[in-house]
């Protein structure tokens, strides 16, 4: 068994008074593909934000590789390693293209996981193309790689991507799956959020199944072929 | 002697030259002022304040210290900045996130507070700062006289504007920061210690405003009320402009500069509400202002 990454044991969390993370248990190790499935509003993403810190309040234990983040503040988390890129992608519309993709520092330059600006350009060559566009003037896809290639270059070993492929055309679903098994070559750890289950189902190690703000089941890659039925019940499809 | 509708050449430029002076205070105060209600959604009313300040620590450089004008355009700023520094650390951040009543509140009294202290110490009678020698004397530019040190101010001025125009729209940090203002939460998620960030930024603010009091100290009798008339000007200039637009607020505060300045030659009655008649019929037709976005 590889190193543990990522464990959260018993979170939970808010948003104002409402309790939506009833005791979240889960693990990522290295180099692993992680989805969470799950209906909308089961709490996917609110796991990933009780991750960064983006909770207003949060119980429960986070650790990164072996350390304990819970009480650390959200920019010590980009230190241990962590790349957020959220559901509504987060391109800033005052920045351009560039600017966007140089936003987040370098946090771990001896990481040896940091994607430079030729392999990041080879990788989404519209990003190079559209340098000196506004952030925001950007079509949907190339948002969306935008926002994935800027957590690349800052030396971040553990990925975390909201519902990338939401809302985009089909070639570009193509282009990210291609992305992500990319990156899990590289020895990328990826927990993603996803809707769509035709995108996550060949690329993910492990599904975690999110119900009611908790984890209900788990299920192997292996096992996907003979688990599709509860998948699919969870689902509701 | 020429005239422009009735009025000798001589006195409008003269009014224009005034004119782009306070514009060039008016600009200085709303970049601070927007810089600082964008990152840290605090509507700052001890910014005049600040200016004030910035005029009398110069006058206490000179006056026990001996350390001249050149000295307080230097020292001034960065002593301001620190006072700032340990009222954000101190005082304001405490109420981020709250309503922005509070931090107008807050402000305000910081306000009565710091006026108070400098009441105290220098009383209210009105203390003049000279000139300071290198700047004296007259600029002929045969069709008007400028003094020389009003030129200078217009030029420090802009400089200083422009100069935090090309940070903030031209550099790495300056990046962050227009990131900070639109998602502080996601640039800090990427690593970046925003509330480092928010101290540097209200420091810097407060160093423009009292770099601003140090250039205006020698054109006016200092009290301590010389903030108050000011800021609600300058309220009026960022509201025209629009809220978080650098550029806005440098072309918005010199234009409502010059805008006072032909009304106290056309009708001087106006001349001090002229700028709130401007910002009525601004929100009328564009409630975020001139420059400002959605």
């Amino acid at each position: 068994m590889s190193e543990t990454v990522l464990l959260l044991k018993n979170v939970h969390g808010w948003y104002g008074q409402s309790h939506v993370l009833h005791g979240v248990d889960l693990d990522v190790s290295r180099g692993e593909v992680v989805s969470l499935i799950g209906r909308n509003g089961a709490g996917r993403t609110t796991i990933l934000r009780a991750i960064m810190g983006l909770l207003e309040r949060r119980e429960g234990r986070i650790e990164v590789k072996g350390r304990d983040v819970s009480s650390a503040p959200p920019h010590r988390l980009a230190r241990a390693g962590l790349g957020y890129c959220p559901e509504e992608r987060g391109i800033f519309s005052t920045l351009s293209c560039e600017e966007n993709l140089l936003l987040p520092p370098v946090t771990r330059a001896g990481s040896g996981m940091i994607v430079s600006l030729p392999e990041i350009h080879q990788m989404f060559p519209n990003l190079a193309e559209r340098a000196h566009s506004p952030g925001t003037r950007l079509s949907g896809g190339e948002q969306q790689m935008l926002a994935i290639a800027r957590i690349l270059r800052t030396g971040a070993d553990i990925l975390l991507l909201d519902e990338i492929s939401e809302g985009l055309a089909p070639v570009i679903v193509q282009t990210l799956a291609r992305v992500i098994r990319e990156l899990k070559s590289r020895g990328f750890t990826i927990l993603m959020v996803e809707q769509n289950f035709r995108f996550a189902a060949p690329l993910a190690d492990r599904f975690f199944i999110i119900e009611h703000g908790r984890v209900v089941d788990v299920v192997h890659q292996s096992d996907l072929g003979r688990r599709m039925g509860a998948i699919r019940r969870f689902l509701g499809v | 002697m020429t005239e422009i509708f009735g009025v000798p050449a001589q006195v409008l430029y003269g009014q224009l030259l005034l004119g782009l002076v306070n514009g060039s205070f008016y600009a200085l105060l709303s970049l601070g002022l927007s810089v600082i209600f964008g990152l840290l959604n605090i509507v700052n009313f001890a910014h005049g304040t600040m200016y004030m300040l910035g005029a009398f620590l110069a006058y206490a450089l000179l006056n026990p210290l001996g350390l001249n004008y050149w000295w307080a355009l230097a020292l001034v700023p960065v002593l301001a900045a620190c006072i700032g520094i340990v009222i954000e650390r101190t005082v304001l951040k405490r109420i981020y996130g709250l309503d922005n009543i509070y931090g107008l509140l807050v402000t305000f009294a910081l306000t009565m507070i710091i006026e108070g202290v400098v009441r105290v110490y220098f009383g209210v009678s009105g203390l003049r700062y000279p000139v300071p020698q290198a700047l004296t004397g007259m600029l002929d530019l045969g069709f008007m006289r400028l003094p020389v040190y009003r030129v200078w101010v217009i030029v420090a001025a802009l400089g200083l504007c422009l100069l935090t125009w090309a940070i903030i729209e031209r550099t790495r940090l300056g990046a962050t920061l227009r990131a900070g203002t639109e998602n502080p939460r996601l640039v800090q998620a990427f690593g970046v210690n925003v509330p480092v960030l928010v101290t540097l930024v209200f420091g810097w603010g407060v160093g423009l405003a009292a770099f601003a009091g140090v250039l205006a100290a020698p054109l006016m009798q200092l009290t301590p009320q010389i903030g108050h008339s000011i800021i609600i000007t300058v309220f009026g200039v960022v509201v025209i402009g629009g809220m978080g637009s650098i550029l806005g607020s440098i072309l918005t505060g010199l234009a409502l500069g010059l805008i006072e300045g032909v009304a106290k030659v056309y009708y001087p009655e106006a001349s001090s509400t002229v700028i709130f008649v401007v910002m009525i019929l601004v929100l009328l037709v564009r409630p975020h202002g001139l420059f400002g976005k959605q």
